[in-house]
């Protein structure tokens, strides 16, 4: 809401329209004229001359009402809102900026893409790089605190203690810390669960822990593709990947909700998921590269991941039955196809060869 | 289109009764969403609370009554104060569990203390800032009552299971209304226990045969399995059986249970002496709720203004008022303005907490 201070008070204009008094619903047909630092208000019951400070001219939106409000909260509401604009420009007034902008389709068309190019760049760059710098800074003892919390939450209901044999746990546990990782040695615990519901699994929680499932060592046809999953999740572990996934789910959680909640509450869940996926899958072929750096540095064949991927989703299809439609998932599955995850992998090496 | 039915409309009409309007347009709400979603984006929410304002605004003004607009006074200051309000509350009773169930249960109780405070101000904050004819509404419910309604009521829905819902939803409707004032003239509230049940059963017996479908679903896929058929044939079957009864909840049984409590409720308010009349149709609703939702996931999103403004515009243009001596004679609570010397406290305390 505006003052009209700034008008030329002599323009020779007038506008037709309703007054209320404030007191009673009474509507008046009236006229207003300006004249001198007045508006002089003409209407079937008398007449009113009003100082120029004491009025404010309200926003206006599209096609609804415009009133010109006086201080004692009685307001005239024009009979036509074009009429109050036109006599506003001709005395000086100048409308503020959202209107300006919302009057005009095409520059609502140019703030429409430049909205979509903002929230385009903010999914795809801009929240990915907030959220690493944020995860860096996030302290150690909040990422103990909430992976305590969630294993807490898990044990007992999705995971369970490890049936592996003390001997072999510790066995590997020793291969593990022999492991050479690129920049230096890392704050990782490795722990062993075991886990129906999981099957052949490993991750990486946010303060470093990485859980092995029984089955997965079980399944493992070699200690190197052990080995090389470890580096996966080290992988996760060194780019604070969990934590970032964390913020980053979140926001698109929120900013979902707000857009689309309103709508169908599982329109919303739904396409927060499809957005969602794309980081994870993200993050999975930043741990395999990890993974490929820290298997060469090893004198391990990067390739040893892609087995070991192709041992654990072939247990999970032994598990599963086979699943034949794998092409529409894959824009919504956590992790990208195993076959496109070789062939980086493949990629990945030839990139090193080439580069000796 | 509209503007060629009013003359007819008007030809039928008694004379003292007078249709709501709204001359509200998805192409206009479509701009002034633009502009509050980008502000709000580049201020990281904090506009939001502006744009909310705007918003109203607009669709307040756009609602008319005998050719005169509604319209909203609210502070944008006030709603940012709310917003922040709630948000801190769901942090704290998100929060608190995971540092200590002591914590947890002090908060817990903090919150249903001051529940019905918060309700109440928030309800009186948004008639306060309601006005039609440059009068406007006020809401005088006490917090007490709103506590009475939310838990003495709420306990008794709850330990029927929810079998006395529709005492507990007629109780609050009529805290609601009866507590609203339009300048100096109150509103009543009529609607009879039986009527509130009859909706709430009928509804109850859609939601059952839809819980019914899918339990025979069920059943049928679960002898399926046993004869052997693979999990991925079972999924086959699952997902559009879902999909059809979930699309069932939201096309028929929601526009069901919206068309008739509404009427309900309106057909049973007065203002003063003037009568409400609300002719809304499961058809007329159906229509606009399911164009809208396919339109709305086919744009991803984009409709959705488009799609605001048909249910509004519906649920307006079904809605009239009977007053038999004209819409001229309200009169204005000038005691609510004498009173200003409280404002300034109380307006501290100001603050919408709907979203």
């Amino acid at each position: 809401m505006r003052s009209i201070s700034t008008f030329r008070s002599d323009a020779p204009v007038e506008i037709r329209c309703r007054y209320y008094d404030g007191k009673t619903s009474r509507a008046n047909q009236a006229v207003i004229r300006f004249r001198e630092g007045f508006c002089i208000l003409d209407f079937d019951g008398g007449s009113r001359e009003i100082p120029l400070s004491e009025l404010s001219v309200t926003e206006p939106l599209g096609g609804a009402g415009r009133m010109i409000r006086f201080s004692d909260g009685g307001y005239c509401e024009a009979a036509r809102p074009g009429d109050l604009r036109h006599v506003l420009a001709a005395v000086g007034y100048r409308e503020p900026v959202t209107s300006v902008i919302q009057k005009s389709g095409k520059r609502i068309a140019v703030l429409f893409l430049l909205l979509l190019g903002i929230l385009a760049a903010g999914y795809f760059w801009a929240l990915p790089f907030a959220a690493g710098i944020i995860a860096e800074r996030i302290p150690r003892p909040v990422l103990s605190y909430i992976s305590g919390k969630s294993v807490e939450a898990l044990d007992g209901k999705w995971l369970f203690p490890s049936k592996l044999s003390e001997k072999k746990k510790s066995s590997l546990i020793r291969s593990f810390r022999k492991v050479r990782l690129p920049g230096g040695p890392q704050p990782i615990e490795v722990a062993f669960r075991s886990s129906e519901l999981l099957g052949a699994n490993a991750f990486a929680l946010p303060d470093g822990t990485v859980l092995f499932m029984d089955r997965l060592v079980r399944i493992a046809k070699t200690r190197n593709e052990l080995i090389a999953v470890y580096a996966h999740e080290a992988g996760h572990v060194v780019n604070r990947h969990s934590i970032r996934q964390i913020i980053q789910n979140s926001v698109v959680a929120a900013l979902v909700a707000v857009y689309i909640g309103d709508v169908s509450s599982i329109v919303g869940a739904v396409s927060g998921w499809i957005l969602e996926s794309k980081y994870s899958r993200d993050f999975e072929r930043m741990a395999d590269r990890y993974a490929a750096e820290a298997l060469l540095l090893n004198d391990i064949s990067p390739l040893t991941l892609g087995r070991a991927l192709e041992t654990i989703e072939a247990d999970h299809e032994r598990l599963q039955g086979k699943g034949q439609e794998k092409e529409l998932t894959d824009y919504i599955s956590t992790h990208p196809p195993t076959g496109e995850r070789i062939g980086e992998l493949k990629a990945f090496m030839r990139e090193r060869a080439a580069r000796k | 289109m509209n503007q060629d039915q009013t003359p007819q409309a008007s030809f039928v009409q008694k004379p003292d009764t007078y249709r709501f309007e709204f001359t509200g347009s998805g192409k206009e709400y479509f701009s002034i969403w633009i502009v509050n979603l980008l502000l709000s984006i580049l201020t990281l929410g904090i506009y939001s609370a502006w744009a909310k304002v705007r918003t109203n605004r607009y669709l307040y003004r756009c609602v008319k009554l005998d050719d005169s607009g509604f319209d909203y006074h609210g502070s944008p200051i006030a709603i940012l104060k709310g917003r922040i309000i709630t948000v801190c509350l769901i942090a704290a009773l998100n929060i608190a569990p995971q540092v200590h169930l002591a914590l947890y249960l002090v908060v817990l109780v903090l919150f249903l203390v001051i529940m019905p405070w918060l309700v109440t101000r928030s309800l009186a904050f948004r008639m306060r800032n309601s006005s039609w004819r440059a009068i406007r509404f006020q809401f005088k419910g006490r917090v007490a009552e709103a506590a009475k309604c939310l838990y003495a009521y709420g306990l008794l829905s709850m330990i029927t299971l929810f079998l006395a819902y529709p005492v507990q939803y007629r109780e609050i409707k009529k805290f609601t209304f009866e507590k609203t004032y339009f300048g100096k003239t109150g509103f009543t509230f009529r609607a009879s226990i039986g009527a509130v049940y009859k909706v709430f059963l009928l509804t109850g017996l859609f939601v059952l045969a839809i819980g019914v479908c899918y339990g025979i679903g069920m059943a049928g896929l679960m002898s399926g399995t046993d004869s052997g058929k693979s999990t991925e044939e079972i999924y086959l079957v699952i997902a559009p059986l879902m999909v059809i009864l979930y699309l069932a909840l939201i096309l028929v049984v929601h526009p069901f249970f919206k068309t008739k409590i509404t009427n309900l409720v309106w057909n049973n308010v007065e203002l003063g002496e003037a009568t409400f009349e609300s002719t809304l149709t499961v058809r007329k609703y159906f229509k606009v709720i399911a164009g809208n939702l396919f339109l709305t996931i086919l744009t991803l999103g984009i409709y959705w203004p488009w799609a605001l403004v048909k249910i509004i515009r519906l649920r307006v243009e079904n809605l009239s008022l009977t007053a038999r001596n004209g819409l001229d004679n309200f009169m204005a609570d000038s005691s609510a303005e004498v009173g200003a010397a409280g404002e300034e406290i109380s307006s501290a305390f100001d603050f919408d907490i709907s979203f």
